[in-house]
């Protein structure tokens, strides 16, 4: 088993050389806790929005509504299938969904975009300008010049640390708050969802009795 | 008129020069005469004064002198009446009887004859039932699917019919549940499978039981028509494009406080503490608990059973995903138990299929029994049916694979077949999906009229309940019946009072308008948010399959509604479908044709 570590990542921080000369921690396994800030007309908004991958899973966590969006991938390379489940933490509860995106001309772009939070294809059009650290730990500095666009790239985990999209005074930027590579933590976030009853939305509409379904049929799920 | 004036002028005129004196001076004009008309009008068969048509004779003066007689110029009105007829000639009929609407009636009128003296009313007289349940197949979704079937053959859509429609008998049946005014699946078919109407969501109980309480299902167990065939000796079989464990299915096999308890997974603690069995592991062992039931009982079980809804018969636990799972764990089930893998201790001989390739592969003349479990969940939607991960069967061939294997038995067979997904299309407010659906639903209807003996085996085919589904407007004959409403003699669009296009078919509830192209699951609207009310549908292609037509109040998911349904019946028994009934009429049908209780009786006598 690789050994286990759990990266704080903060702003400025760099990583230390004793743990560049660890073993990589296992890239398919991991989480990634995101500030997102939003700049539009002078006002700025943020929220929390953690990512957990698993595999062929990756995880949506949106700690402000308790709601976390679960999405699979089928490992039959020759159909693949997106399946997504939104759970409701609060409701202990989830909805299994077709989604639209799951069969569409961009499901690849799509699941690119779930699983590496910022798609390789667009990260291609950006112009590299420095890479700092060792392997694990290696941070590539992308971005378009005489724009705000700019990308810090994990390379080991295909992940940002941080980028920042949009134009002078209004701006879209996530960064990386924390990184957690311990495989036992990741997995739960997993497993506790995995104990949920699910309901698939073809079955809503015979299910207004109960309690649950009926209420999300008026909130909205 | 002036030539009147001259006359008197010139009389005038010739007595002057009789006096031989001078002439004198031309007197003024008189004023013009008054034209008097006589005008004749024919009037037609039905007129108020002669009722088989004439002439009505008006006269009178023109008075303003605008050349023509005013009705209020007339003074006298007479008429000519053809003489009242006190018999039809032939003559009088050609127009009707040379117009085909009217041959076609007559001969359908002679068709109906002959069946009512052929109807065979002897209890008994059947020796297979095939009970076809198109889930919310309303009366609206079986005209729109009959259209959108004969407008895909190129016709014009309407005059089509669907191999249900050609079927000599119909009623019409009261879909309400015992505790509701708009029903539910799980207690209208208890009702068609029980011959008792029961509560909403709960499957082989009476209105005793409490839902969700499962102390409350002792001694309140209905025997379904599917166990009394079983008890009888006849094979028998159920097919469902739903998970088998879904509402419909259900109900012919199972007894279960609440429709949800698919597996243990669903079910309360207090529930499972009490004894309650999960409906998939009722399935399973169907044959165990119908003979723990009767005493000496010894049958053979269900030689047929296929549908969707693995989940529910596999562990929690990716070991025991399918080559085809769509999920990373494909089992709910939280007690570790394997029901596909005891299905097969069970039954050694039995085949156990989960994709096309293995259904294909299984030759019925010689299959002992089927147990196929074609998807995680529901099946696919026909429409969308290739893009299955592993491929599935249609309804047809499944329908087709269990006939095939069901008439091995000579004492006869009971088949219930669900199209399960006509539902959930309109859940979606997905029409095309729907529609599609119902007509494959009809090609395995037709399938089984085509391999059947309609002197032996009576088929019925009816709904559980229906949708709040409209086709409105007034569309000119052929217009498609996905598409937007164009008038008689228009070749555009009518527009509403809000100056858009209107569909044909729409929603009184439910998501409402999306125009997602192409896609093919109608269940791929539910991520996307509710737009309920109008839409500017000029640039929408509406008949594409991802068209999600309007709908009038904003829901998560469209309705049931609460309409009477159609029931269509042919063959030994099939008579006795007529008029207006309660939907548990279904089962005494079926029962009356069989003769089912007195076969089981004497199956159980000692």
């Amino acid at each position: 088993m690789k050994k286990i570590q759990t990266l704080l990542l903060l702003a400025g921080m760099t990583f230390s050389s004793a743990q560049a000369i660890e073993v990589c921690s296992n890239h398919e396994i991991v989480g990634v806790k995101y500030q997102v800030s939003e700049i539009k007309n002078g006002k700025q908004t943020s929220k929390q929005v953690n990512v957990w991958r698993n595999k062929n899973a990756v995880l949506y966590e949106y700690p402000q509504t308790r709601i976390a969006e679960y999405w699979y991938k089928t490992p039959n390379a020759s159909k693949e299938f997106l399946q997504l489940t939104r759970y409701f933490d609060e409701f202990k509860r989830g909805i299994e969904y077709q989604s639209k995106e799951i069969r569409s001309n961009n499901k690849q772009q799509h699941w690119n975009r779930l699983y590496h939070v910022f798609t390789p294809k667009r990260l291609a059009k950006y112009q590299k300008s420095m890479t700092k650290g060792q392997t694990c730990t290696q941070v590539s500095h992308y971005h378009i010049p005489n724009t705000v666009k700019q990308v810090e790239w994990l390379e080991h985990y295909q992940l940002p640390k941080s980028f920042t999209l949009g134009q002078k005074g209004s701006t879209y930027q996530w960064t990386l708050i924390e990184l957690v590579s311990e495989q036992k933590q990741v997995l739960s976030r997993f497993s506790k969802r995995g104990e949920f009853k699910t309901t698939d939305y073809a079955d809503v509409g015979d299910n207004e009795s109960d309690e649950f379904l009926s209420q999300m049929i008026n909130q909205g799920f | 008129m002036k030539l009147l004036t001259k006359i008197s002028i010139l009389a005038t005129s010739v007595a002057l020069a009789a006096c031989n004196g001078d002439d004198g001076q031309n007197g003024t004009d008189g004023k013009n005469g008054q034209s008097s008309f006589v005008l004749q009008t024919v009037v037609q068969p039905g007129h108020a004064v002669c009722a088989n048509g004439g002439i009505q004779i008006d006269s009178g003066l023109d008075k303003d002198g605008n050349g023509k007689l005013d009705a209020g110029e007339i003074t006298s009105t007479t008429h000519q009446c053809k003489p009242t007829k006190t018999s039809l000639s032939q003559s009088d009929l050609l127009t009707n009887a040379n117009n085909n609407w009217y041959v076609q009636s007559a001969k359908s009128v002679e068709d109906a004859k002959q069946m009512a003296l052929k109807a065979n009313n002897e209890r008994g007289g059947a020796k297979n039932v095939i009970l076809f349940v198109g889930d919310g197949m309303g009366v609206s979704t079986v005209t729109a699917a009959r259209i959108r079937d004969g407008q895909n053959k190129g016709m014009k859509g309407e005059e089509n019919n669907l191999s249900f429609d050609k079927f000599p008998f119909a009623g019409l049946a009261k879909t309400y549940n015992v505790d509701a005014q708009t029903p539910d699946s799980a207690g209208t078919m208890t009702a068609m499978i029980s011959g008792v109407k029961t509560d909403v969501g709960v499957l082989g109980v009476d209105e005793d039981i409490e839902r969700g309480n499962c102390t409350t299902v002792s001694g309140n167990e209905l025997v379904s028509a599917i166990e009394l065939a079983e008890i009888a000796g006849l094979s028998t079989g159920v097919i469902s494009t739903a998970r088998i464990t879904h509402a419909t299915p259900a109900a012919t096999y199972a007894k279960s406080a609440d429709r949800n308890w698919e597996d243990i997974s669903d079910m309360p603690d207090a529930a499972k503490t009490a004894g309650c069995k999960d409906i998939a592991d009722q399935l399973v062992n169907f044959e165990t608990n119908l003979e723990a039931r009767y005493d000496g009982l010894d049958v053979d079980g269900l030689e047929v059973v296929m549908g969707g809804g693995r989940r529910h018969f596999l562990p929690k636990d990716a070991a025991a995903n399918s080559p085809d799972a769509r999920s990373d764990i494909e089992g709910d089930r939280t007690d570790g138990r394997n029901l596909v893998n005891e299905w097969k201790a069970k039954y050694p001989n039995g085949d156990y299929v989960f994709e096309d390739d293995g259904f294909r592969a299984i030759n019925p003349e010689t299959a002992e029994r089927i147990f196929g479990l074609f998807n995680e969940s529901h099946m696919q939607y026909e429409a969308d049916r290739s893009n299955d991960v592993a491929g599935e069967p249609s309804l047809t061939d499944m329908t087709e694979k269990a006939i095939k294997l069901l008439d091995n038995n000579d004492k006869g067979y009971m088949l219930v077949v669900e199209s399960g997904r006509i539902d959930h299309g309109h859940h979606a407010g997905n029409a095309y999906n729907a529609l599609e659906d119902t007509i494959e639903f009809s090609e395995a209807i037709e399938k089984a009229v085509r391999m059947t003996n309609p002197e032996e085996t009576l088929i019925i085919v009816t709904a559980d309940h229906s949708h709040v589904f409209t086709i409105a407007g007034y569309p000119k004959r052929g217009n498609p019946i996905l598409g937007k409403v164009v008038a008689i003699g228009k070749t555009e669009p009518e527009k509403a009072a809000d100056d858009k296009p209107y569909t044909t078919l729409g929603y009184t509830n439910g998501r409402g308008f999306m125009d997602l192209g192409a896609e093919t699951d109608a269940d791929a609207g539910y991520d996307q948010d509710i737009h309920a009310g109008r839409a500017d549908l000029t640039d929408v292609d509406t008949t594409t399959p991802g068209f999600h037509q309007e709908a009038a109040v904003p829901r998560s998911s469209e309705t049931h509604a609460g309409e009477d349904v159609g029931i269509y019946a042919k063959g030994p028994s099939a008579q006795l479908v007529s008029g207006t009934n309660e939907q548990s009429i279904i089962f005494h049908v079926m029962e009356h044709a069989i003769d089912l209780i007195n076969k089981a009786e004497t199956k159980l006598k000692p």
